[in-house]
Order: C-alpha cells, then sequence, then structure tokens
C-alpha cells in the first residue's frame, strides 16, 4: 500500500516538474506502446513517429514509452500516458474499461501495399492428410503467439469456437511460442505440432525471406477477399489504432490526428514503422464482438456483473439506510416492551409476597425430612466406597495377573529362540514354564502312537508320569482330544463328569488337568498336559489360554520342522549314496587292483612256505614263520580295502563326528591310488599342520574330494605326463578349513564356471554329471561351500569350505 | 654252476618281497626292483635269466621296459604279470614278444614252470649264442678265397665246377677245401653244411 502511495507521489511530483518546465519549453507528451517484440524494438520503430508529431505540432514533445499488455493498461489507469499506440485487442480492451477513443489507425506496410486490415493464418503441414478443415483439428496439437495476442492467437480461438472447438479443452495440445511466429511456422513445418496460427503475411514473408516455401502448407478455412489479397483464415480487423485516452486534450488529440493522416508514405517515421503513415480511425466494433464471443478481455465478467456490480456500487447507501431503518425498529422494540415489564413486576411482586409466605411454612416442614435423607444418603455412600475397594482390588489382580502373563511370555521368548538349548531342553523348560504359569504340578508332552500314548518329554513335582512310559490311549484324559480341540481345563475333577469316572482322576489321583492338542503338519501328533493332584484354584485368563496354545503351536512347529530337516537329510544322503555308487562303479577295476596287490603277496608267501614245508627243509623254519606273518599283515592289508570300500557304498544316515582333514585328504589319496598310478599323475601334498577338527559325515566329504580329485586327473588326460600334477593343499582361518585342489588340465571357461556345479552337466564323455552338483549340495549341508575357479597359466582350482566348530553348526 | 637270475620289478614292496619267497623256494635267485630304472641300472645281460615285471607301475610301465629291453638288442624272456588284464594289453605285450601274460592273482605253481621254462629258453638261447660265436670265430678265421670255397661246396658244387667257377685247377680247390674242413672243425660234408647254416652269418649262405 504504502509502495503505490509513494509511487504516486513520486510520479505526481514528476508530472509538476514536467508541467512546470513545459511552462518555460515544451509540453511533453507521452505515447504509451505496445512492446509486443521487446522494449527495444517498440522505441526503434515508434521514436521516429515520435519525432515527426514533435516536428509537426508547435509547443509538444513526444515521446515513446514503451508497455507490456500489463503495464499498459496500470499506465492508462494512472494516466501515466496521454496517448497509446497498440494492438486492436488490447485497444478495444482500453476503449471499454477506460474509455480510450482511436483517433487514427495505421496502414501496415506488407508486400509492397499498405493494409489497414489484418488477419490471421491457421495452417498445418501440406502432407498432413488427416486435417483438412477447422473441425479436423479437435484432438490435435496447436500451437500459437502467446493467450493474449489478438492476431497472434484471439483470432484463431473465435474461428476454432465458431467450430464448437474450445482451444484450451479440445486440443490435445496448446502450446504458446512467444514472438517471433516464425518458431510456430517451423514447429508445424518440423510435425512439433499438428498446427498452428500466425499473424496474416507472416507466411508470405518468410517464404520471400527463402526460410520456407508456402507450398509446403496447407491453409485451413481459407478466406478470399479481394481487398486483402494475402493469406488468411479468419476474418478481418483493423489494424494497430493511435488513440487518445480520456482526459487527454481533445483539441491536442485532433492536431495529432491531422499529424498522422498528413504523414507521407515515403517519410522516414513511415518506414521506420513499416507503414505507409496513417488513415482515419476504422471500425474497431469486429473486435469488440471478438472479444464478446470469447467472453474475454472487459467481456470477461459479461454474464456475471448486474445485481452483485450494483450492490457493490451503491453499498454505502444502502447500508446507511439499512442501520437507521434497524435503529428505528429498535428503539420502537424497546419502548413498547419497557411499558409491558413494567406492569408485570407490579403483579409478580404482590405475588411472590405471598408464595414467599407460603414458602417459608413449607421449608419448616422439610427440614425434618431432610435430615433423615442426609443419613440414608450417608449410608448408601458407604456401601458404594465398598464395592469400589472390591473393584480396585480385583483390577489389581488384574493387573498383576497380566504382569505374570507378561513375565512368561518373556521366559517362553528366551528359552525358544535360546542358542545353547536341544529341541527337548526348549520343551523341558517350557512343561516348566507351563506348570508355574498355570499353577500345576506336572505337565508333560506326549505322542500318539497307534493305540498307545507314549510319554515323551514329561516334567514334574509330583511324580505322575515317567519319561518313555507307553500308556493304552483309553487311559489318558488327553485321548478326549481332536484336531481342532481347544484347550480342555478341568479346574476341580469332583466338577467335572466325565473326567470323576476317568482313569487318570481314579487311578493317578489327578484333581486338575490342562490339555491342548498338539499339531504336526496339520495333523494330531499328540498332547501337551499339564496337571495337578491338588484341585487348581488359579484363575484363567484369556491371555493363559493364548500360552498355551502358543506352547502347543511352537513344539508342533518345531517337530514339523526336525521332521522336514530330517526328510532333507534323508534325500539328500540317498542322492549322495546313488552318486557314491556310481563314483564305486568308476572306481571298480583301480580297486580290483588295488585288492590284487595283497591277494598275490599273500598266495606268495603261502605258497613259498607249502613249498619249503613239502620240502622238509626244517632249517627255513623261522624264515617261514616270518613269511606267514607277513602273509598275515597282507591279508588284514586287503580287509582294509574292503572297509573301506564298504564304508563308500555303505548306505547310513550320515553321523557327523568331529574329523582331522588331512586324514580325510589322505584316505582319498589312497582310494585313488590306483587311479592315481594308471595316469601317471604325481600329487604333490601341502598339507597344513594340526587343522581343527571339521564336524562333518566323513564318508560325504571323503566322496566330494573324491570327485575332485577324479576330476582333476580325467581333466589332465592331455595334459602331457609329465606335467600331470595335482597339489592338494590344506589351511584354515579362525573360522573355516579350506581344502583346495590344484589341476593343469583344461581349465574352466569363463562361461562354464557356474554350469560345472548344475545337475547332469559333464565334459566327459562318460559319467552322468551329477558328481559336482551332489557335492555342492554335500557341502552346504555343512554349512559349507564348494568353488571353482580357473587357475593361472592352465588348469583349474576346486576349493571346499567347512565352517570350524561343534554340533551346533 | 651258479643259481640262475630271476629279476622282479613291482612297486609294490609286499608283493616283490612276497615273490622272492616264492621263487627262492625253488633254488632260484632273485633280484627286486621296485621301478623299471632300477632294474635297467642293474641288469647283466649275459647271465641267463628271466623277467617278472608287473605292467602297472610309476615311470616306466612294465610294456614300456619290455620295449626298451628289445631295442637294447636284449632277447631275455619277459613274463607280464598284470592285476588287470585286458586284451588289447595281451596283444600288445605278445606282439612285442613276450614270453608269458599271466594275471594276479595267480598260482604259484604256474608262475613258477612258466619262470623255468623262461629260463630254460634263455639258457637255450645263451648256449646256442656260445656255440655261434664259436662257429663263427671259426668261419673269421678263413681266408676269402676259402670263404668262397665253402659256400659253394654247401651249395653242392663239386669240385670240379667249382675250379671251373673259380678258374682254379681242381688241384688248388682241393687244397682249399681241405684247409676249410679243418678250419672249421667239419669231419663230414654233412657237418659243415649244419655249422653253416646255424651261423648267424647269412652272406655266405646262398
Amino acid at each position: 500500500m504504502s509502495q503505490y502511495f509513494l509511487s504516486f507521489l513520486f510520479l505526481t511530483l514528476c508530472t509538476l516538474t514536467f508541467q512546470s518546465m513545459a511552462e518555460d519549453r515544451n509540453q511533453l507528451i507521452k505515447i504509451g506502446v505496445l512492446a509486443h517484440r521487446g522494449h527495444d524494438e517498440a522505441l526503434k520503430r515508434w521514436t521516429l513517429t515520435a519525432d515527426y508529431l514533435s516536428q509537426s505540432i508547435q509547443g509538444y514533445d513526444f515521446i515513446i514509452k514503451p508497455k507490456s499488455l500489463k503495464s499498459m493498461k496500470q499506465a492508462v489507469e494512472d494516466n501515466l500516458v496521454e496517448f497509446i499506440l497498440t494492438n486492436p485487442g488490447n485497444y478495444v480492451d482500453l476503449e471499454a474499461s477506460y474509455g480510450a477513443t482511436r483517433i487514427a489507425t495505421l496502414k501496415v506496410k506488407q508486400r509492397d501495399r499498405a493494409f489497414t486490415l489484418f488477419s490471421a493464418v491457421i495452417f498445418t503441414r501440406y502432407d498432413n492428410h488427416d486435417i483438412n478443415k477447422l473441425q479436423d483439428l479437435r484432438g490435435r496439437s496447436f500451437m500459437a503467439v502467446n493467450p493474449k495476442a489478438f492476431g497472434g492467437f484471439q483470432m484463431a480461438w473465435l474461428e476454432l469456437k465458431q467450430v464448437d472447438i474450445d482451444p484450451f479443452e479440445d486440443l490435445s495440445a496448446l502450446e504458446f511460442s512467444g514472438f517471433p511466429q516464425d518458431n510456430i511456422v517451423y514447429a508445424v513445418a518440423s510435425g512439433k505440432v499438428d498446427a498452428g496460427t500466425v499473424r496474416s503475411d507472416t507466411l508470405e514473408r518468410m517464404d520471400s525471406e527463402g526460410s520456407i516455401s508456402i507450398k509446403d502448407f496447407k491453409i485451413l478455412n481459407r478466406q478470399h477477399n479481394d481487398q486483402f489479397p494475402l493469406i488468411h483464415s479468419t476474418r478481418l480487423y483493423p489494424e494497430w489504432p493511435f488513440a487518445k485516452l480520456k482526459k487527454t486534450d481533445d483539441q491536442l488529440a485532433q492536431k495529432i490526428a491531422v499529424a498522422l493522416l498528413t504523414m507521407l508514405p515515403q517519410s522516414e517515421a513511415a518506414i521506420v514503422s513499416r507503414s505507409e503513415g496513417w488513415t482515419i480511425p476504422l471500425d474497431y466494433t469486429p473486435v469488440h464482438e471478438v472479444f464478446k464471443k470469447l467472453k474475454i478481455g472487459p467481456y470477461a465478467e459479461i454474464d456475471k456483473i448486474t445485481f452483485e456490480k450494483v450492490i457493490e456500487q451503491y453499498s454505502y447507501y444502502i447500508l446507511l439506510v439499512l442501520i437507521t431503518l434497524v435503529a428505528l425498529a429498535l428503539v420502537i422494540i424497546y419502548i413498547t416492551r419497557t411499558n409491558h415489564n413494567l406492569n408485570l413486576t407490579q403483579t409478580n411482586l404482590r405475588t411472590e409476597i405471598e408464595s414467599r409466605r407460603k414458602a417459608q411454612a413449607e421449608l419448616a416442614k422439610h427440614r425434618d425430612t431432610l435430615e433423615q435423607n442426609v443419613i440414608k444418603r450417608t449410608r448408601e455412600l458407604a456401601d458404594l466406597n465398598k464395592e469400589l475397594q472390591d473393584d480396585i482390588f480385583a483390577r489389581k489382580a488384574a493387573e498383576t495377573s497380566l504382569k505374570k502373563s507378561s513375565n512368561t511370555l518373556q521366559t517362553m521368548h528366551e528359552i525358544t529362540s535360546s542358542r545353547h538349548m536341544s529341541f527337548e531342553g526348549k520343551v523341558d523348560s517350557l512343561l516348566r514354564t507351563g506348570c508355574s504359569c498355570f499353577g500345576m504340578g506336572y505337565g508333560a508332552l506326549l505322542q500318539i502312537k497307534n493305540n498307545n500314548i507314549l510319554i515323551l518329554r514329561t516334567v514334574s513335582a509330583e511324580n505322575i508320569f515317567t519319561r518313555g512310559t507307553l500308556f493304552d490311549k483309553n487311559k489318558l484324559f488327553s485321548n478326549n482330544l481332536t484336531v481342532d480341540s481347544d484347550p480342555l481345563i478341568i479346574k476341580n475333577a469332583s466338577n467335572d463328569e466325565k473326567f470323576k469316572q476317568h482313569f487318570q482322576h481314579l487311578e493317578l489321583g489327578i484333581d486338575s488337568y490342562i490339555g491342548i492338542p498338539v499339531i504336526v503338519s496339520g495333523s494330531l501328533f499328540g498332547y501337551l498336559e499339564f496337571g495337578s493332584t491338588h484341585a487348581n484354584n488359579m484363575p484363567n485368563s484369556l491371555i493363559e489360554i493364548d500360552m498355551m496354545l502358543l506352547i502347543s503351536q511352537w513344539i508342533g512347529g518345531e517337530i514339523q520342522r526336525q521332521q522336514a530337516q530330517e526328510n532333507a537329510q534323508k534325500h539328500q544322503a540317498d542322492l549322495a549314496h546313488v552318486a557314491r555308487l556310481g563314483t564305486m562303479g568308476e572306481m571298480a577295476s583301480g580297486l580290483a587292483h588295488e585288492l590284487n596287490q595283497p591277494l598275490t603277496a599273500i598266495v606268495n608267501y603261502t605258497r613259498g612256505c607249502v613249498r619249503r614245508l613239502s620240502a622238509k627243509s626244517i632249517e627255513n623254519l623261522p624264515s617261514i614263520v616270518e613269511a606267514m606273518e607277513l602273509s598275515c599283515s597282507e591279508a588284514e592289508r586287503a580287509a582294509e580295502i574292503i572297509r573301506r570300500l564298504r564304508e563308500l557304498v555303505n548306505k547310513e544316515m550320515p553321523r557327523r563326528e568331529p574329523n582331522d582333514i588331512n586324514n580325510i585328504i589322505e584316505v582319498v589319496i589312497k582310494l585313488l591310488q590306483p587311479k592315481i598310478k594308471d595316469k601317471h599323475v604325481s600329487i604333490l601334498r601341502e598339507l597344513t599342520k594340526n587343522p581343527p577338527k571339521v564336524y562333518v559325515d566323513r564318508i560325504q566329504i571323503e566322496q566330494v574330494l573324491i570327485n575332485l580329485m577324479n576330476n582333476a586327473i580325467d581333466a589332465m588326460k592331455d595334459t602331457p605326463i609329465l606335467k600331470r600334477e595335482i597339489i592338494i593343499q590344506s589351511r584354515y582361518d579362525e573360522e573355516i578349513v579350506q581344502v583346495k585342489v590344484f589341476d593343469r588340465g583344461s581349465g574352466l571357461p569363463n562361461n562354464m564356471r557356474s554350469d560345472v556345479f548344475e545337475p547332469f552337466f559333464s565334459t566327459k564323455n562318460e559319467g552322468m554329471g551329477m558328481g559336482l552338483s551332489i557335492s555342492r549340495s554335500i557341502m552346504e549341508t555343512h554349512n559349507g561351500s564348494l568353488n571353482a575357479e580357473q587357475r593361472e597359466l592352465g588348469g583349474s582350482i576346486f576349493s571346499i569350505t567347512l565352517p570350524i566348530g561343534n554340533e551346533d553348526n | 654252476m651258479s643259481k640262475h637270475n630271476v629279476y622282479v620289478v613291482d612297486d609294490d614292496q609286499a608283493v616283490r618281497d612276497s615273490l622272492r619267497w616264492l621263487i627262492e623256494s625253488v633254488d632260484l635267485n632273485v633280484k627286486t626292483f621296485s621301478n623299471g630304472q632300477e632294474l635297467l641300472d642293474n641288469f647283466e645281460e649275459t647271465e641267463i635269466s628271466c623277467l617278472v615285471l608287473d605292467v602297472r607301475m610309476p615311470g616306466i610301465s612294465g610294456l614300456d621296459l619290455q620295449q626298451r629291453l628289445k631295442k637294447m638288442g636284449s632277447k631275455v624272456p619277459v613274463i607280464i604279470v598284470t592285476g588287470h588284464a585286458d586284451v588289447p594289453m595281451a596283444i600288445q605285450a605278445m606282439k612285442a614278444g613276450a614270453f608269458d601274460f599271466i594275471e594276479k592273482p595267480y598260482s604259484d605253481q604256474l608262475l613258477l614252470e612258466r619262470i623255468q621254462c623262461a629260463i630254460e629258453q634263455d639258457d637255450c638261447f645263451k648256449k646256442q649264442q656260445i656255440i655261434n660265436n664259436e662257429i663263427n670265430q671259426r668261419i673269421d678265421s678263413l681266408t676269402p678265397r676259402e670263404l668262397e670255397v665253402m659256400g659253394l661246396v654247401v651249395s653242392g658244387h663239386s669240385n670240379k665246377s667249382i675250379a671251373k667257377e673259380l678258374g682254379v685247377s681242381i688241384k688248388t680247390v682241393e687244397v682249399h677245401r681241405g684247409n676249410l674242413m679243418s678250419k672249421m672243425q667239419a669231419k663230414s660234408l654233412s657237418e659243415l653244411v649244419r655249422l653253416v647254416m646255424s651261423s648267424s652269418r647269412t652272406t655266405i649262405k646262398e
């Protein structure tokens, strides 16, 4: 506000200064010019016209004030300019709003002709066969100069509106390029937009400049007019007007009109302004029509005015009248009311005196009854107080129970998530927790075995059950539970008809009982049972029932997980066994040879003995004994080989024990010795000293190493004999033991490195290609890994790792 | 007379030692080696002997060793033993001139009998070689003319036709003939023919 005020003050001061200057010199007349192409361009085009006017009219100096559409309006409103020179659209806006009046119309020079009318062209690319008339523009993209540009958009808008197209709604895109308009022509030519509109003569000008060819464009809604030979698509509108403002001196306006009309076409001012001077002011109603039809500019609110406008205009008077009327009415009502009230008060006072007297008598009477009521009420309150105390006590009990449940839950969580307890240990702890939580003497996990029930685990302060005992199923009350039974709670046997008659009460002396079914894989595995030889007087909240369910669900889930794990292990063991049988087959001939050695030796020794004994050469007795000893140790050697073989083909559940990895390596080398010899491979051991024990199934790890060694040997079948060397290396760190097998074979092409572990992948002619796949699964069940890499200078490296540690790993 | 030698090459010590035990029971001298190279370093060609080789050995295999000995010109009989015999291997061994091919575990009887046979063969061969050497020495002592005359005599020419052939007198032929008969220590024509036939000097045989 203060800003506006200051600027106003400043401008007023300026005006005063100019006026005072004009008294000595010429009066300064400001012409606001629409600078639609920028400030400088406007000055360049019109300064000579201002100079022309200054020369033509004595006593005045004219200057050009370039204005944007917005600042033009402000300048007119604040009377900062005396004349305006603007486009027809802006002019009619100012005419309608501020009473501007045109005094001349510009004769624009185009194609060496003067035009006082102009129009707009709506066009598309010549080869756009989808758009042939204005109606076809619906749903197309369109480009114009600026939403407020008269020739650059609004003219076309009206034409589109006539064919029922709202450019802001019905086009797929409406873009505004700003000046120069040439951009629109280029955008249409390049296909960036489907169609566009520009001021008339733009296409002709660009064509003559050589930047486009008019033939490349199709003109929509083309109009023909003998007086206006330029290409155009809209109706014709008068060119820019020179206009005076409402307050501008009419005589000065006349002088200017004369000066403008007499401006010669060849004058410099005309040439620079790209015109042939000025003509008499044309009729701007077509422009008004455009604005009315489009409901923009001065006609934007045309439909809404009337009542509100009137109210706004006369609001002061209306308000004043209304206030007076209301004030009058209030005064009248007040006076009437007061009169009426005075009368009423008089009557009321009389009645009141009467009633007070009555009330006094009544009060005396009531005082007695009140005393009695107070005593009664006091008694009631005392009762209520006691009730409240009871309530508080009950709440406290509930709170204690909740706290207990929370503690129990905490304990259960600690038990189930313990890393150090076995499953059995966890079950026992849970049973113990259950006992103390539910106030029971014993807890047991029962397993159904056909017609019997097995006491799988039990914890007890009262020796009811012994672990491992088998009961006839009818002797245990839990037998009544089914898969979807809720926890069954019997607080006191004498209150339960069925339990009272049951073996468990009669023979085992159990008075209170809780039974919950244990579900494994959707079927009834057994029961969780708690009980006591005493009646149970502990309240059982819903939380405790949830707790029972929680324990039974955890146990069921854990058993299910164990079963699944056992199945998986068995499956894996089966697979490994099958693979071992395969390996055995491959190794059979080599092993036969291996077995032949001790057999041959035995035969040799014994036959040698027999010969000597038959020859009765008794003097050889000591050496015969020695030979027999040697023969025996050879027999043991044969037995050892057979035992190794047996172990390899044995089908047993994997048995994990602490093993020295170096021992396993030695056994494997022994088993493969025939093949190693046969293929002339040398083995180089790089074994670490005293590696930590690994907790593994020995047979399976042997199988993996046999596999790796076998592969290493096979891989070197094309390697020169002298280079056939396998390095077997063991090493360890804090966490793992690692064995690496290096060969000098053909190596692993990069793209095959991960394939080798796929089942049925093989580079050998014989063999199933299961070896590495099974080996990897064996390593994974041992929480280890099996990896392959290319060896520098040829060959490959296979490595296995195993975690160091105990059973838990 | 000293005991004949049996060379045993096997990489398995138990097999080696037990073979020694077995073979020594038939009064043969046993020399054992754990690999082929060791044998080649210690082998005495001149003694009557036989070889027992295991096919599957590190370094030089039994078959390779047999080939090498053959290339060296040795005629020593070789018995190949193998833990896992297969037909191609047997054929290869026999083609290379193995004396026999025995599969482990073998009966001692068979092995010892084959060893005996091999040694007899070698004994025979060596004796023959000695005789051959003797005959060759006698042949070497003949003058070229005597050698020429002997060739013609052995091929059945009469003194007369020899004289005509060589362009000398019958008397001269008779002198040569008398000399060569005594140098060859042949008492009759038929003995001379037998000596020449058993000689390894092929040049005079036609």
